[in-house]
């Protein structure tokens, strides 16, 4: 088969994945038919919950190094889509960024770890946070350039799938992960409070009583356990309660 | 307000295209880079706006440009067609049903959000258009890098083709497909009234 049918393939196969362990199986065994050894597939946050996305078959010690460290803006591949939006390879990074001395550092612990040269799809979609996919060979192996076109497809294709299938698990999940939910009308809430209005202003606006609204983001703090309303708005964002398009386009 | 400039109209639209032309200009050539004739040094106007384009333009209350997006039947010459066909693995697609969208341009001095609201309008004026006539597919070229952000909204993107490199960009030839599920989606996005609740009958086109 040609590249394009091995792509048109994926995106098949991809749309069709019931779960993100078919995904992770399905990147697993196109990026190996690419000459890949590694991918890395997520959105660019510190800790995955909600309904974010990441998938990654690095060396386990290399992602468990990474996880404890410092910002993921600390990572040079992640920095550099913050900047670029159209794929890169990693070799041209320290054209892209002015590297850190610690990012400089995660390259070579990564070449260290067996990762070697890399290819990254960034997946810039506005009112969300960003993510990527990439894919890497083996410290010291090369890759084909013919085959980017192809790859840029699949990392396009991949990450939406694993965005809505990580939306999908997100829903259906019963969240005994802890992570609190809260009703329709406290988001509602929520949102007009994001918008800066007042108690007053969103109790007249939802047609509620201004106690009513106060009770509300009361119970909602409760149920994060935080102590303010900044708090609040950050935690229901980070866990996709809220996107940033509800508060800044309504 | 949103408008559809057809040939039949056009004649009243010369004020608003002119603005469009300008911010395509700004758009396409100022910020993105993109190698494109412009022919006065203000306004960029290729070889196939001519009375075959149908435009949707969003205007302000001055009749001034806000956003906009093209429309070209396949069955003329079209950018796929006469520019990109390089970039199809087969034939382009061409018929009465398929049209070629391209040229999608918001005013680029607004807000991120308010360019985001104003790209859902127009492209839901595209839909609107589509189900009135009979158009059932859209193709056209994307920069690789935007592919992520067409795909986040749902909709049913198939490449033509692997993308190539082009002027410095990577760049692929794309059919959409869509339906009333589509149309339905966007609805809720901008918070407006079902076209189909008061329309049965182009609900049943599709």
């Amino acid at each position: 088969m040609g590249q394009f049918q091995d792509v048109q393939e994926f995106i098949r196969l991809a749309r069709s994945a019931k779960t993100l362990a078919d995904l992770r199986s399905l990147l697993e065994g196109t990026a190996k038919s690419f000459g890949f050894t590694y991918f890395m597939l997520g959105h660019h946050v510190n800790v995955i919950r909600g309904n974010l996305a990441h998938l990654s078959n690095y060396p386990v010690g290399f992602a468990e190094a990474m996880s404890k460290r410092r910002r993921f803006s600390d990572d040079p591949v992640m920095r550099a889509c913050q900047t670029k939006t159209a794929s890169f390879r990693w070799s041209e990074l320290s054209s892209l960024i002015p590297l850190s001395p610690y990012q400089a550092e995660v390259l070579t612990n990564a070449e260290r770890a067996g990762i070697g040269e890399g290819f990254t799809v960034p997946a810039s979609i506005p009112g969300e946070c960003l993510g990527s996919c990439s894919f890497a060979v083996r410290t010291g192996q090369a890759f084909d350039e013919r085959i980017l076109p192809a790859v840029q497809y699949v990392g396009s294709f991949a990450f939406e799938a694993a965005r809505r299938l990580a939306q999908t698990d997100a829903l259906t999940r019963d969240m005994t992960d802890g992570t609190p939910v809260l009703s329709p009308r406290q988001l509602d809430c929520l949102v007009l409070i994001a918008q800066g209005k007042s108690d007053v202003d969103t109790a007249q606006l939802l047609g509620l009583s201004k106690s009513t609204v106060h009770e509300y983001i009361e119970n909602a703090k409760r149920k994060y356990g935080v102590a303010s309303r900044v708090q609040l708005i950050i935690r229901t964002l980070f866990d996709n309660q809220l996107g940033f398009d509800d508060i800044i386009r309504h | 307000m949103l408008h559809v400039v057809t040939a039949k109209n056009r004649s009243r639209y010369d004020r608003l295209r002119d603005s469009m032309h300008r911010d395509r200009k700004s758009v396409f050539v100022d910020r993105l880079g993109w190698a494109l004739e412009i022919a006065d040094g203000e306004r960029e106007i290729d070889q196939f706006d001519t009375p075959d384009a149908v435009y949707v333009i969003e205007a302000d209350a001055e009749q001034r440009h806000l956003a906009s997006l093209r429309l070209l039947p396949t069955t003329k010459p079209h950018l796929m067609s006469e520019v990109f066909p390089f970039l199809c693995e087969g034939e382009v697609p061409r018929g009465p049903d398929i049209w070629e969208l391209t040229r999608l341009c918001v005013r680029p001095d607004l807000p991120r959000s308010e360019q985001q609201r104003l790209r859902g309008i127009v492209w839901h004026g595209a839909l609107q258009f589509a189900f009135a006539t009979g158009i059932r597919k859209f193709t056209g070229v994307t920069h690789a890098q935007f592919l992520s952000a067409v795909l986040a909204s749902g909709l049913e993107v198939e490449p033509l083709g692997l993308p190539q490199n082009y002027a410095g960009s990577m760049i692929g030839a794309h059919v959409v497909h869509f339906g009333v599920d589509d149309m339905r989606r966007e609805e809720r996005k901008l918070g407006l009234a079902s076209s189909f609740a008061s329309a049965p009958a182009l609900a049943a086109t599709n």
